[in-house]
């Protein structure tokens, strides 16, 4: 059982170690409590894996349940699983989906959250975007206290999309979910990875900006609230979206973005004018339209924070 | 190196346990005073004093730093996987615990949750070329056939139990930024201190 005790140095073997040690044996395999949970239904299906609905057969409580294989052993636990239960357990919040256990075998990951009935862009497929103004303002209102609630516990969520935020259809409240690729941000945190998912990409990510930060989510927000008026994605079926951002916002210059012309990418761009947002999202009021524009800001570092958004006169009723 | 930690009745953690963490059940995070961490440490039931537990872990502190240095990992990934075997072993023994197989895996597992993460070959020849004071291609001659699938399953196993013993929480706050930013302050002079600063 116990090891021969050395101090600092690390001169014994390797491999009497690895015989020695009792990590893991067989003996202490991790044990599995059985599954006891029933699939109702297949809600969705993802390249990380599946998201079911289901039963737990003694309690009958609902819960959704993400199941993550690890398929590749030389990742070990994938990051996105690491991340993702290491800051839900952080975050407590009625917009935000709550993990309520974490379930393992060796080669795949349950995690177990409360119920889930429909995600964003299920709901504005069926029903060509939000159309009831006050359904879309109190859906855009808890995404972003939601998102406020993640940027006060220094949380970047950076996956922000409809497929992401869920719908408790019952109550018509919102649930931030797939915190897969958030993480801490400030300090002296390097960020490395960007966004994958290039309709709700920030256009200081497309620049490879190396310091983003929240500013990253509200701009996607701003292109859910987009899509939530005209029910499809704000910037449609194009193969550079930034230039489908500049053509739709007009080039930045120093003048409304100072230091844009320090990106080495930023050279190659057509100069436009910006085209008139009110005829682009026709049914939104005037005082949607003037929030829009301010989560659409191009230079981050004057794009609307989600604690100022959520004092915005659009909100006053 | 003593940081903040989650102290519940259960962190006698049986070497049996599962992976399978009921996040709610968790307390408040509680601070650990040094007496706390020093006589509730489960390794003191195992026969091991407090000088010999901070010799330990003054070991894996060393091996982790170099081990980080080898692999080109920024400091504060280092610093995060010395905390994490802390909070690691207040909550198990050193006798069951094989404390740089444990290191290894906190380095791996913080790669990962830091976006610093370097493949698992990488992060294991070095781990074994410190652990053995040998090249890496010395060591297929030294040790017995098929010791790097071992090593490596054993390695994966170690990430496994430091997520569910830290039922993870990986999430580590740094001195580093707001003390380089005070010294800052003093003056571009002072780049000596920032460098001591950041191996604090």
């Amino acid at each position: 059982m116990a090891e021969e005790i050395d101090d600092i140095d690390y001169t014994d073997n390797l491999f009497m170690r690895l015989l020695q040690c009792t990590l893991c044996g067989q003996n202490n395999r991790f044990n599995y409590e059985g599954f006891s949970y029933k699939i109702l239904q297949t809600i969705e299906e993802g390249i990380y894996g599946r998201v079911y609905r289901c039963r737990h057969s003694a309690t009958g409580d609902i819960v959704a349940i993400k199941q993550i294989k690890f398929d590749d052993e030389k990742i070990g636990v994938p990051s996105s699983v690491v991340r993702e239960v290491s800051l839900l357990r952080a975050l407590q919040h009625v917009n935000i989906v709550s993990l309520l256990k974490v379930l393992t075998k060796e080669t795949y990951v349950n995690l177990v959250f409360e119920p889930l009935d429909q995600d964003l862009s299920h709901y504005i497929r069926d029903n060509r975007g939000v159309q009831d103004p006050s359904i879309r303002k109190s859906f855009l209102r808890q995404i972003l206290v939601g998102v406020a609630y993640c940027h006060a516990h220094k949380i970047l969520h950076r996956d922000l999309k409809p497929k992401n935020i869920w719908i408790d259809n019952s109550r018509m409240i919102i649930k931030i979910a797939d915190f897969g690729l958030a993480r801490e941000f400030g300090g002296d945190m390097l960020l490395t990875r960007y966004p994958p998912n290039r309709y709700y990409r920030a256009p200081e990510v497309f620049l490879h900006c190396q310091h983003y930060s929240s500013g990253i989510d509200l701009w996607s927000v701003g292109c859910i609230f987009g899509e939530m008026v005209i029910g499809r994605p704000i910037l449609g079926d194009t193969c550079d979206e930034l230039d489908a951002i500049f053509r739709m916002l007009g080039t930045p210059s120093e003048e409304n973005w100072p230091g844009i012309t320090q990106f080495p990418l930023f050279g190659s761009y057509a100069i436009y004018n910006p085209m008139d947002l009110s005829t682009v999202f026709s049914g939104l009021e005037p005082e949607g339209l003037e929030l829009l524009k301010m989560l659409l800001c191009l230079d981050p570092k004057r794009r609307i924070s989600a604690e100022t958004a959520l004092k915005h006169a659009y909100f006053k009723d | 190196h003593f940081s903040t930690t989650r102290f519940s009745d259960d962190t006698s953690i049986s070497p049996t346990c599962k992976l399978d963490c009921s996040i709610f059940e968790d307390e408040e995070p509680l601070l650990m005073s040094r007496d706390e961490i020093d006589s509730h440490s489960p390794s003191r039931k195992d026969g091991i004093d407090v000088l010999h537990e901070t010799h330990l872990r003054h070991s894996y502190c060393a091996f982790l730093q170099d081990l980080g240095v080898r692999l080109g990992l920024p400091q504060t990934t280092i610093g995060t996987a010395m905390v994490l075997c802390h909070r690691f072993f207040v909550r198990q023994s050193h006798a069951y615990h094989d404390r740089f197989l444990v290191a290894t895996a906190a380095l791996f597992l913080t790669g990962k949750s830091e976006e610093t993460s370097r493949p698992l070959n990488d992060v294991l020849r070095a781990s074994s070329e410190i652990l053995h004071k040998q090249d890496f291609a010395m060591l297929s001659y030294l040790l017995p056939v098929g010791w790097f699938a071992k090593y490596h399953d054993r390695v994966l196993e170690a990430e496994q139990l430091m997520l569910t013993t830290l039922n993870f929480e990986l999430n580590v706050h740094h001195p580093y930024a707001p003390l380089t930013s005070v010294l800052k302050k003093l003056g571009p002079s002072k780049t000596v201190l920032i460098n001591l600063a950041l191996h604090l």
